[in-house]
C-alpha cells in the first residue's frame, strides 16, 4: 500500500515538475543574541573603520577576520578575559572585545527587532523575527 | 494561520478520513498510480514528438505585475551578442548568474550580464575587461560599477571625482599604486600618474583593485562569496554595514540591519522609513542589471 501511494506521489511530483527538494526557509537560531559594534554613526560608515575578531579570548590571539555592525552573540553574553564569542555568517566562533559591543539598538527605528538567524541559503544571519 | 491553530483538521486529513480504509485504499492508490503512469506516458509521447524550432527573437519573458522583494528586474536586449561569452563562461544571452539580487542569496557567479555587454561597447571595454580577469575581478563586477557610476562614460564629477569609474583622486591613486605594487606588469600599460583617472582603461585597474579590496573584506568578515549588490552596500555604507546587510534577511529593514545610522543618515543616502533590506537591493540591481548577484571574485 505504501509503495503505491509513494509510486504515485513520485509519478505525480515528476509530472509536475516539483523538485524532489523542499524549499527552506530562514529559521531561528537558538542560543545567540543579537547586538551591534560600539560605533559611532560616522565610525560606522567609515571604510578605514575595521574592527578585528580573533581567534581566542586574548589580545594576544591574531585577528582572523572583521566584525559586522551586527553582531550574532553566543548565549550567556558574558564576557571571558574580556571578550565575547561571536558566530561569523560562515559559521565561524570568532571572540570579540567586549568593549567594542552594545545592546542592539536600532537609531534610525527604535522600534526594530532582531533574531539570529540562519537563512535560506545555509548563512548565519538575523532578521525581525515575524 | 495553519488548519491546526484554527482548530480544524486539515485538508488532507480530512480526505483520508473519507478515503475507506484497506483494502479499498489500496485500491485507491493503485487507481491514482495507474492515472499517473498514463499521464507520463502522454506526456513522453508528446515529447517524442516534439520538433526543432528556430528562435526568433529573445524567449518571451514573464512580465511580473507585481515585484518581488529582492529580485532584479532581468530584461534580455534583442541583438545585443557578447562577444566575450566564451570567456567567462556565459552564452552571451545576457542572462545567466542574475542572482535573486538579495543578501539572503549568498555567493554568485561570475559570468555575462547586460552590463558588460555595456562596457563592451566602449571603445577601452575590452582592456578594462582583461584588467579586470588578470587582477582576478569578474569583468561583470567591473562593468557594473562603470554603468552605475557613468553610464561607462569618461566624464567628470564634483570635486576630485573623475572618469568612468567616478573615482576621487585619492583613491584612484591609492588603488592603482597596489595593483601596480601586486603586478609591476602592468606600469607598462597605463597612464602614468593622475592623468590615469581620465583614461578609462587605466582607472579600469584601479576599480578592479578597489573592486577586489572590499570583496576580499567581505569575506575575511565572513561572507564566503560577496556578490555585486554586496560590494556596492560595502563602499555605500562602510565595511560593517556592508556586512551586515550581507548577513540581513530581506525582510528586514535597512535601518534594523544598519543600527549605527540615524534615520537623518539614512533617509540621505536614500532610504525610506520602513525600507526592506530586499526591497533596497531590488532598487540597487534595477540599476546595475543581472550582474548585481555575480560573484566579484572570478575564478
Amino acid at each position: 500500500m505504501k509503495m503505491h501511494a509513494a509510486a504515485a506521489a513520485a509519478l505525480i511530483s515528476l509530472l509536475a515538475g516539483v523538485p524532489a527538494t523542499a524549499m527552506t526557509q530562514a529559521r531561528p537560531l537558538p542560543g545567540y543574541r543579537c547586538m551591534m559594534l560600539n560605533l559611532t554613526e560616522p565610525q560606522s560608515m567609515d571604510l578605514s573603520v575595521h574592527v578585528p575578531v580573533r581567534a581566542r579570548p586574548s589580545t594576544a590571539a591574531p585577528a582572523v577576520g572583521w566584525a559586522g555592525a551586527v553582531l550574532i552573540v553566543k548565549e550567556p553574553a558574558t564576557p571571558v578575559n574580556g571578550f565575547l564569542q561571536v558566530l561569523l555568517p560562515d559559521d565561524r566562533q570568532v571572540w570579540i572585545a567586549a568593549n567594542m559591543v552594545r545592546p542592539y539598538h536600532s537609531l534610525g527605528d527604535p522600534n526594530a527587532q532582531c533574531v539570529p538567524e540562519i537563512l535560506s541559503n545555509g548563512r548565519i544571519g538575523f532578521g525581525p523575527g515575524r | 494561520m495553519d488548519a491546526r491553530e484554527q482548530g480544524r483538521r486539515p485538508w488532507w486529513n480530512e480526505i483520508g478520513q473519507r478515503l475507506p480504509r484497506s483494502p479499498g485504499w489500496s485500491r485507491t492508490s493503485l487507481s491514482a498510480a495507474t492515472i499517473a503512469v498514463g499521464l507520463a506516458l502522454e506526456c513522453c509521447r508528446g515529447a517524442s514528438g516534439q520538433v526543432p524550432a528556430t528562435l526568433n527573437g529573445p524567449p518571451v519573458q514573464v512580465q511580473p505585475y507585481v515585484a518581488e522583494p529582492g529580485v532584479p528586474l532581468i530584461t534580455i536586449n534583442p541583438g545585443t551578442v557578447n562577444a566575450f561569452s566564451g570567456v567567462d563562461g556565459g552564452d552571451g544571452s545576457g542572462t545567466e548568474g542574475g542572482g535573486d539580487g538579495t543578501g539572503d542569496s549568498g555567493g554568485g557567479t561570475s559570468g555575462s550580464s547586460t552590463a558588460l555587454d555595456t562596457l563592451l561597447a566602449q571603445s577601452w571595454g575590452g582592456t578594462a575587461i582583461s584588467n579586470a580577469e588578470e587582477l582576478g575581478v569578474n569583468p561583470s563586477a567591473l562593468a557594473a560599477t562603470c554603468v552605475v557610476e557613468s553610464g561607462c562614460q569618461n566624464v567628470a564629477g564634483s570635486g576630485t571625482i573623475a572618469g568612468a569609474f567616478q573615482m576621487s583622486a585619492a583613491t584612484y591613486t591609492a588603488m592603482i599604486n597596489q595593483a601596480l605594487a601586486n603586478d609591476p606588469s602592468l606600469a607598462s600599460e597605463i597612464t602614468p600618474g593622475l592623468a590615469g583617472q581620465m583614461d578609462p582603461a587605466t582607472e579600469s585597474i584601479a576599480a578592479a583593485e578597489y573592486l577586489m579590496q572590499g570583496a576580499e573584506a567581505l569575506q575575511s568578515a565572513g561572507i564566503s562569496d560577496p556578490t555585486v549588490l554586496d560590494t556596492r552596500a560595502y563602499y555605500n555604507f562602510g565595511p560593517t554595514n556592508g556586512v551586515a546587510l550581507a548577513m540581513a534577511n530581506p525582510s528586514e529593514t535597512v535601518a534594523a540591519a544598519m543600527p549605527n545610522v540615524s534615520a537623518a543618515t539614512l533617509a540621505a543616502n536614500g532610504i525610506t522609513p520602513g525600507e526592506t533590506v530586499g526591497q533596497w537591493q531590488a532598487a540597487v540591481s534595477a540599476k546595475i542589471g543581472n550582474a548585481a548577484g555575480q560573484s566579484v571574485l572570478s575564478g
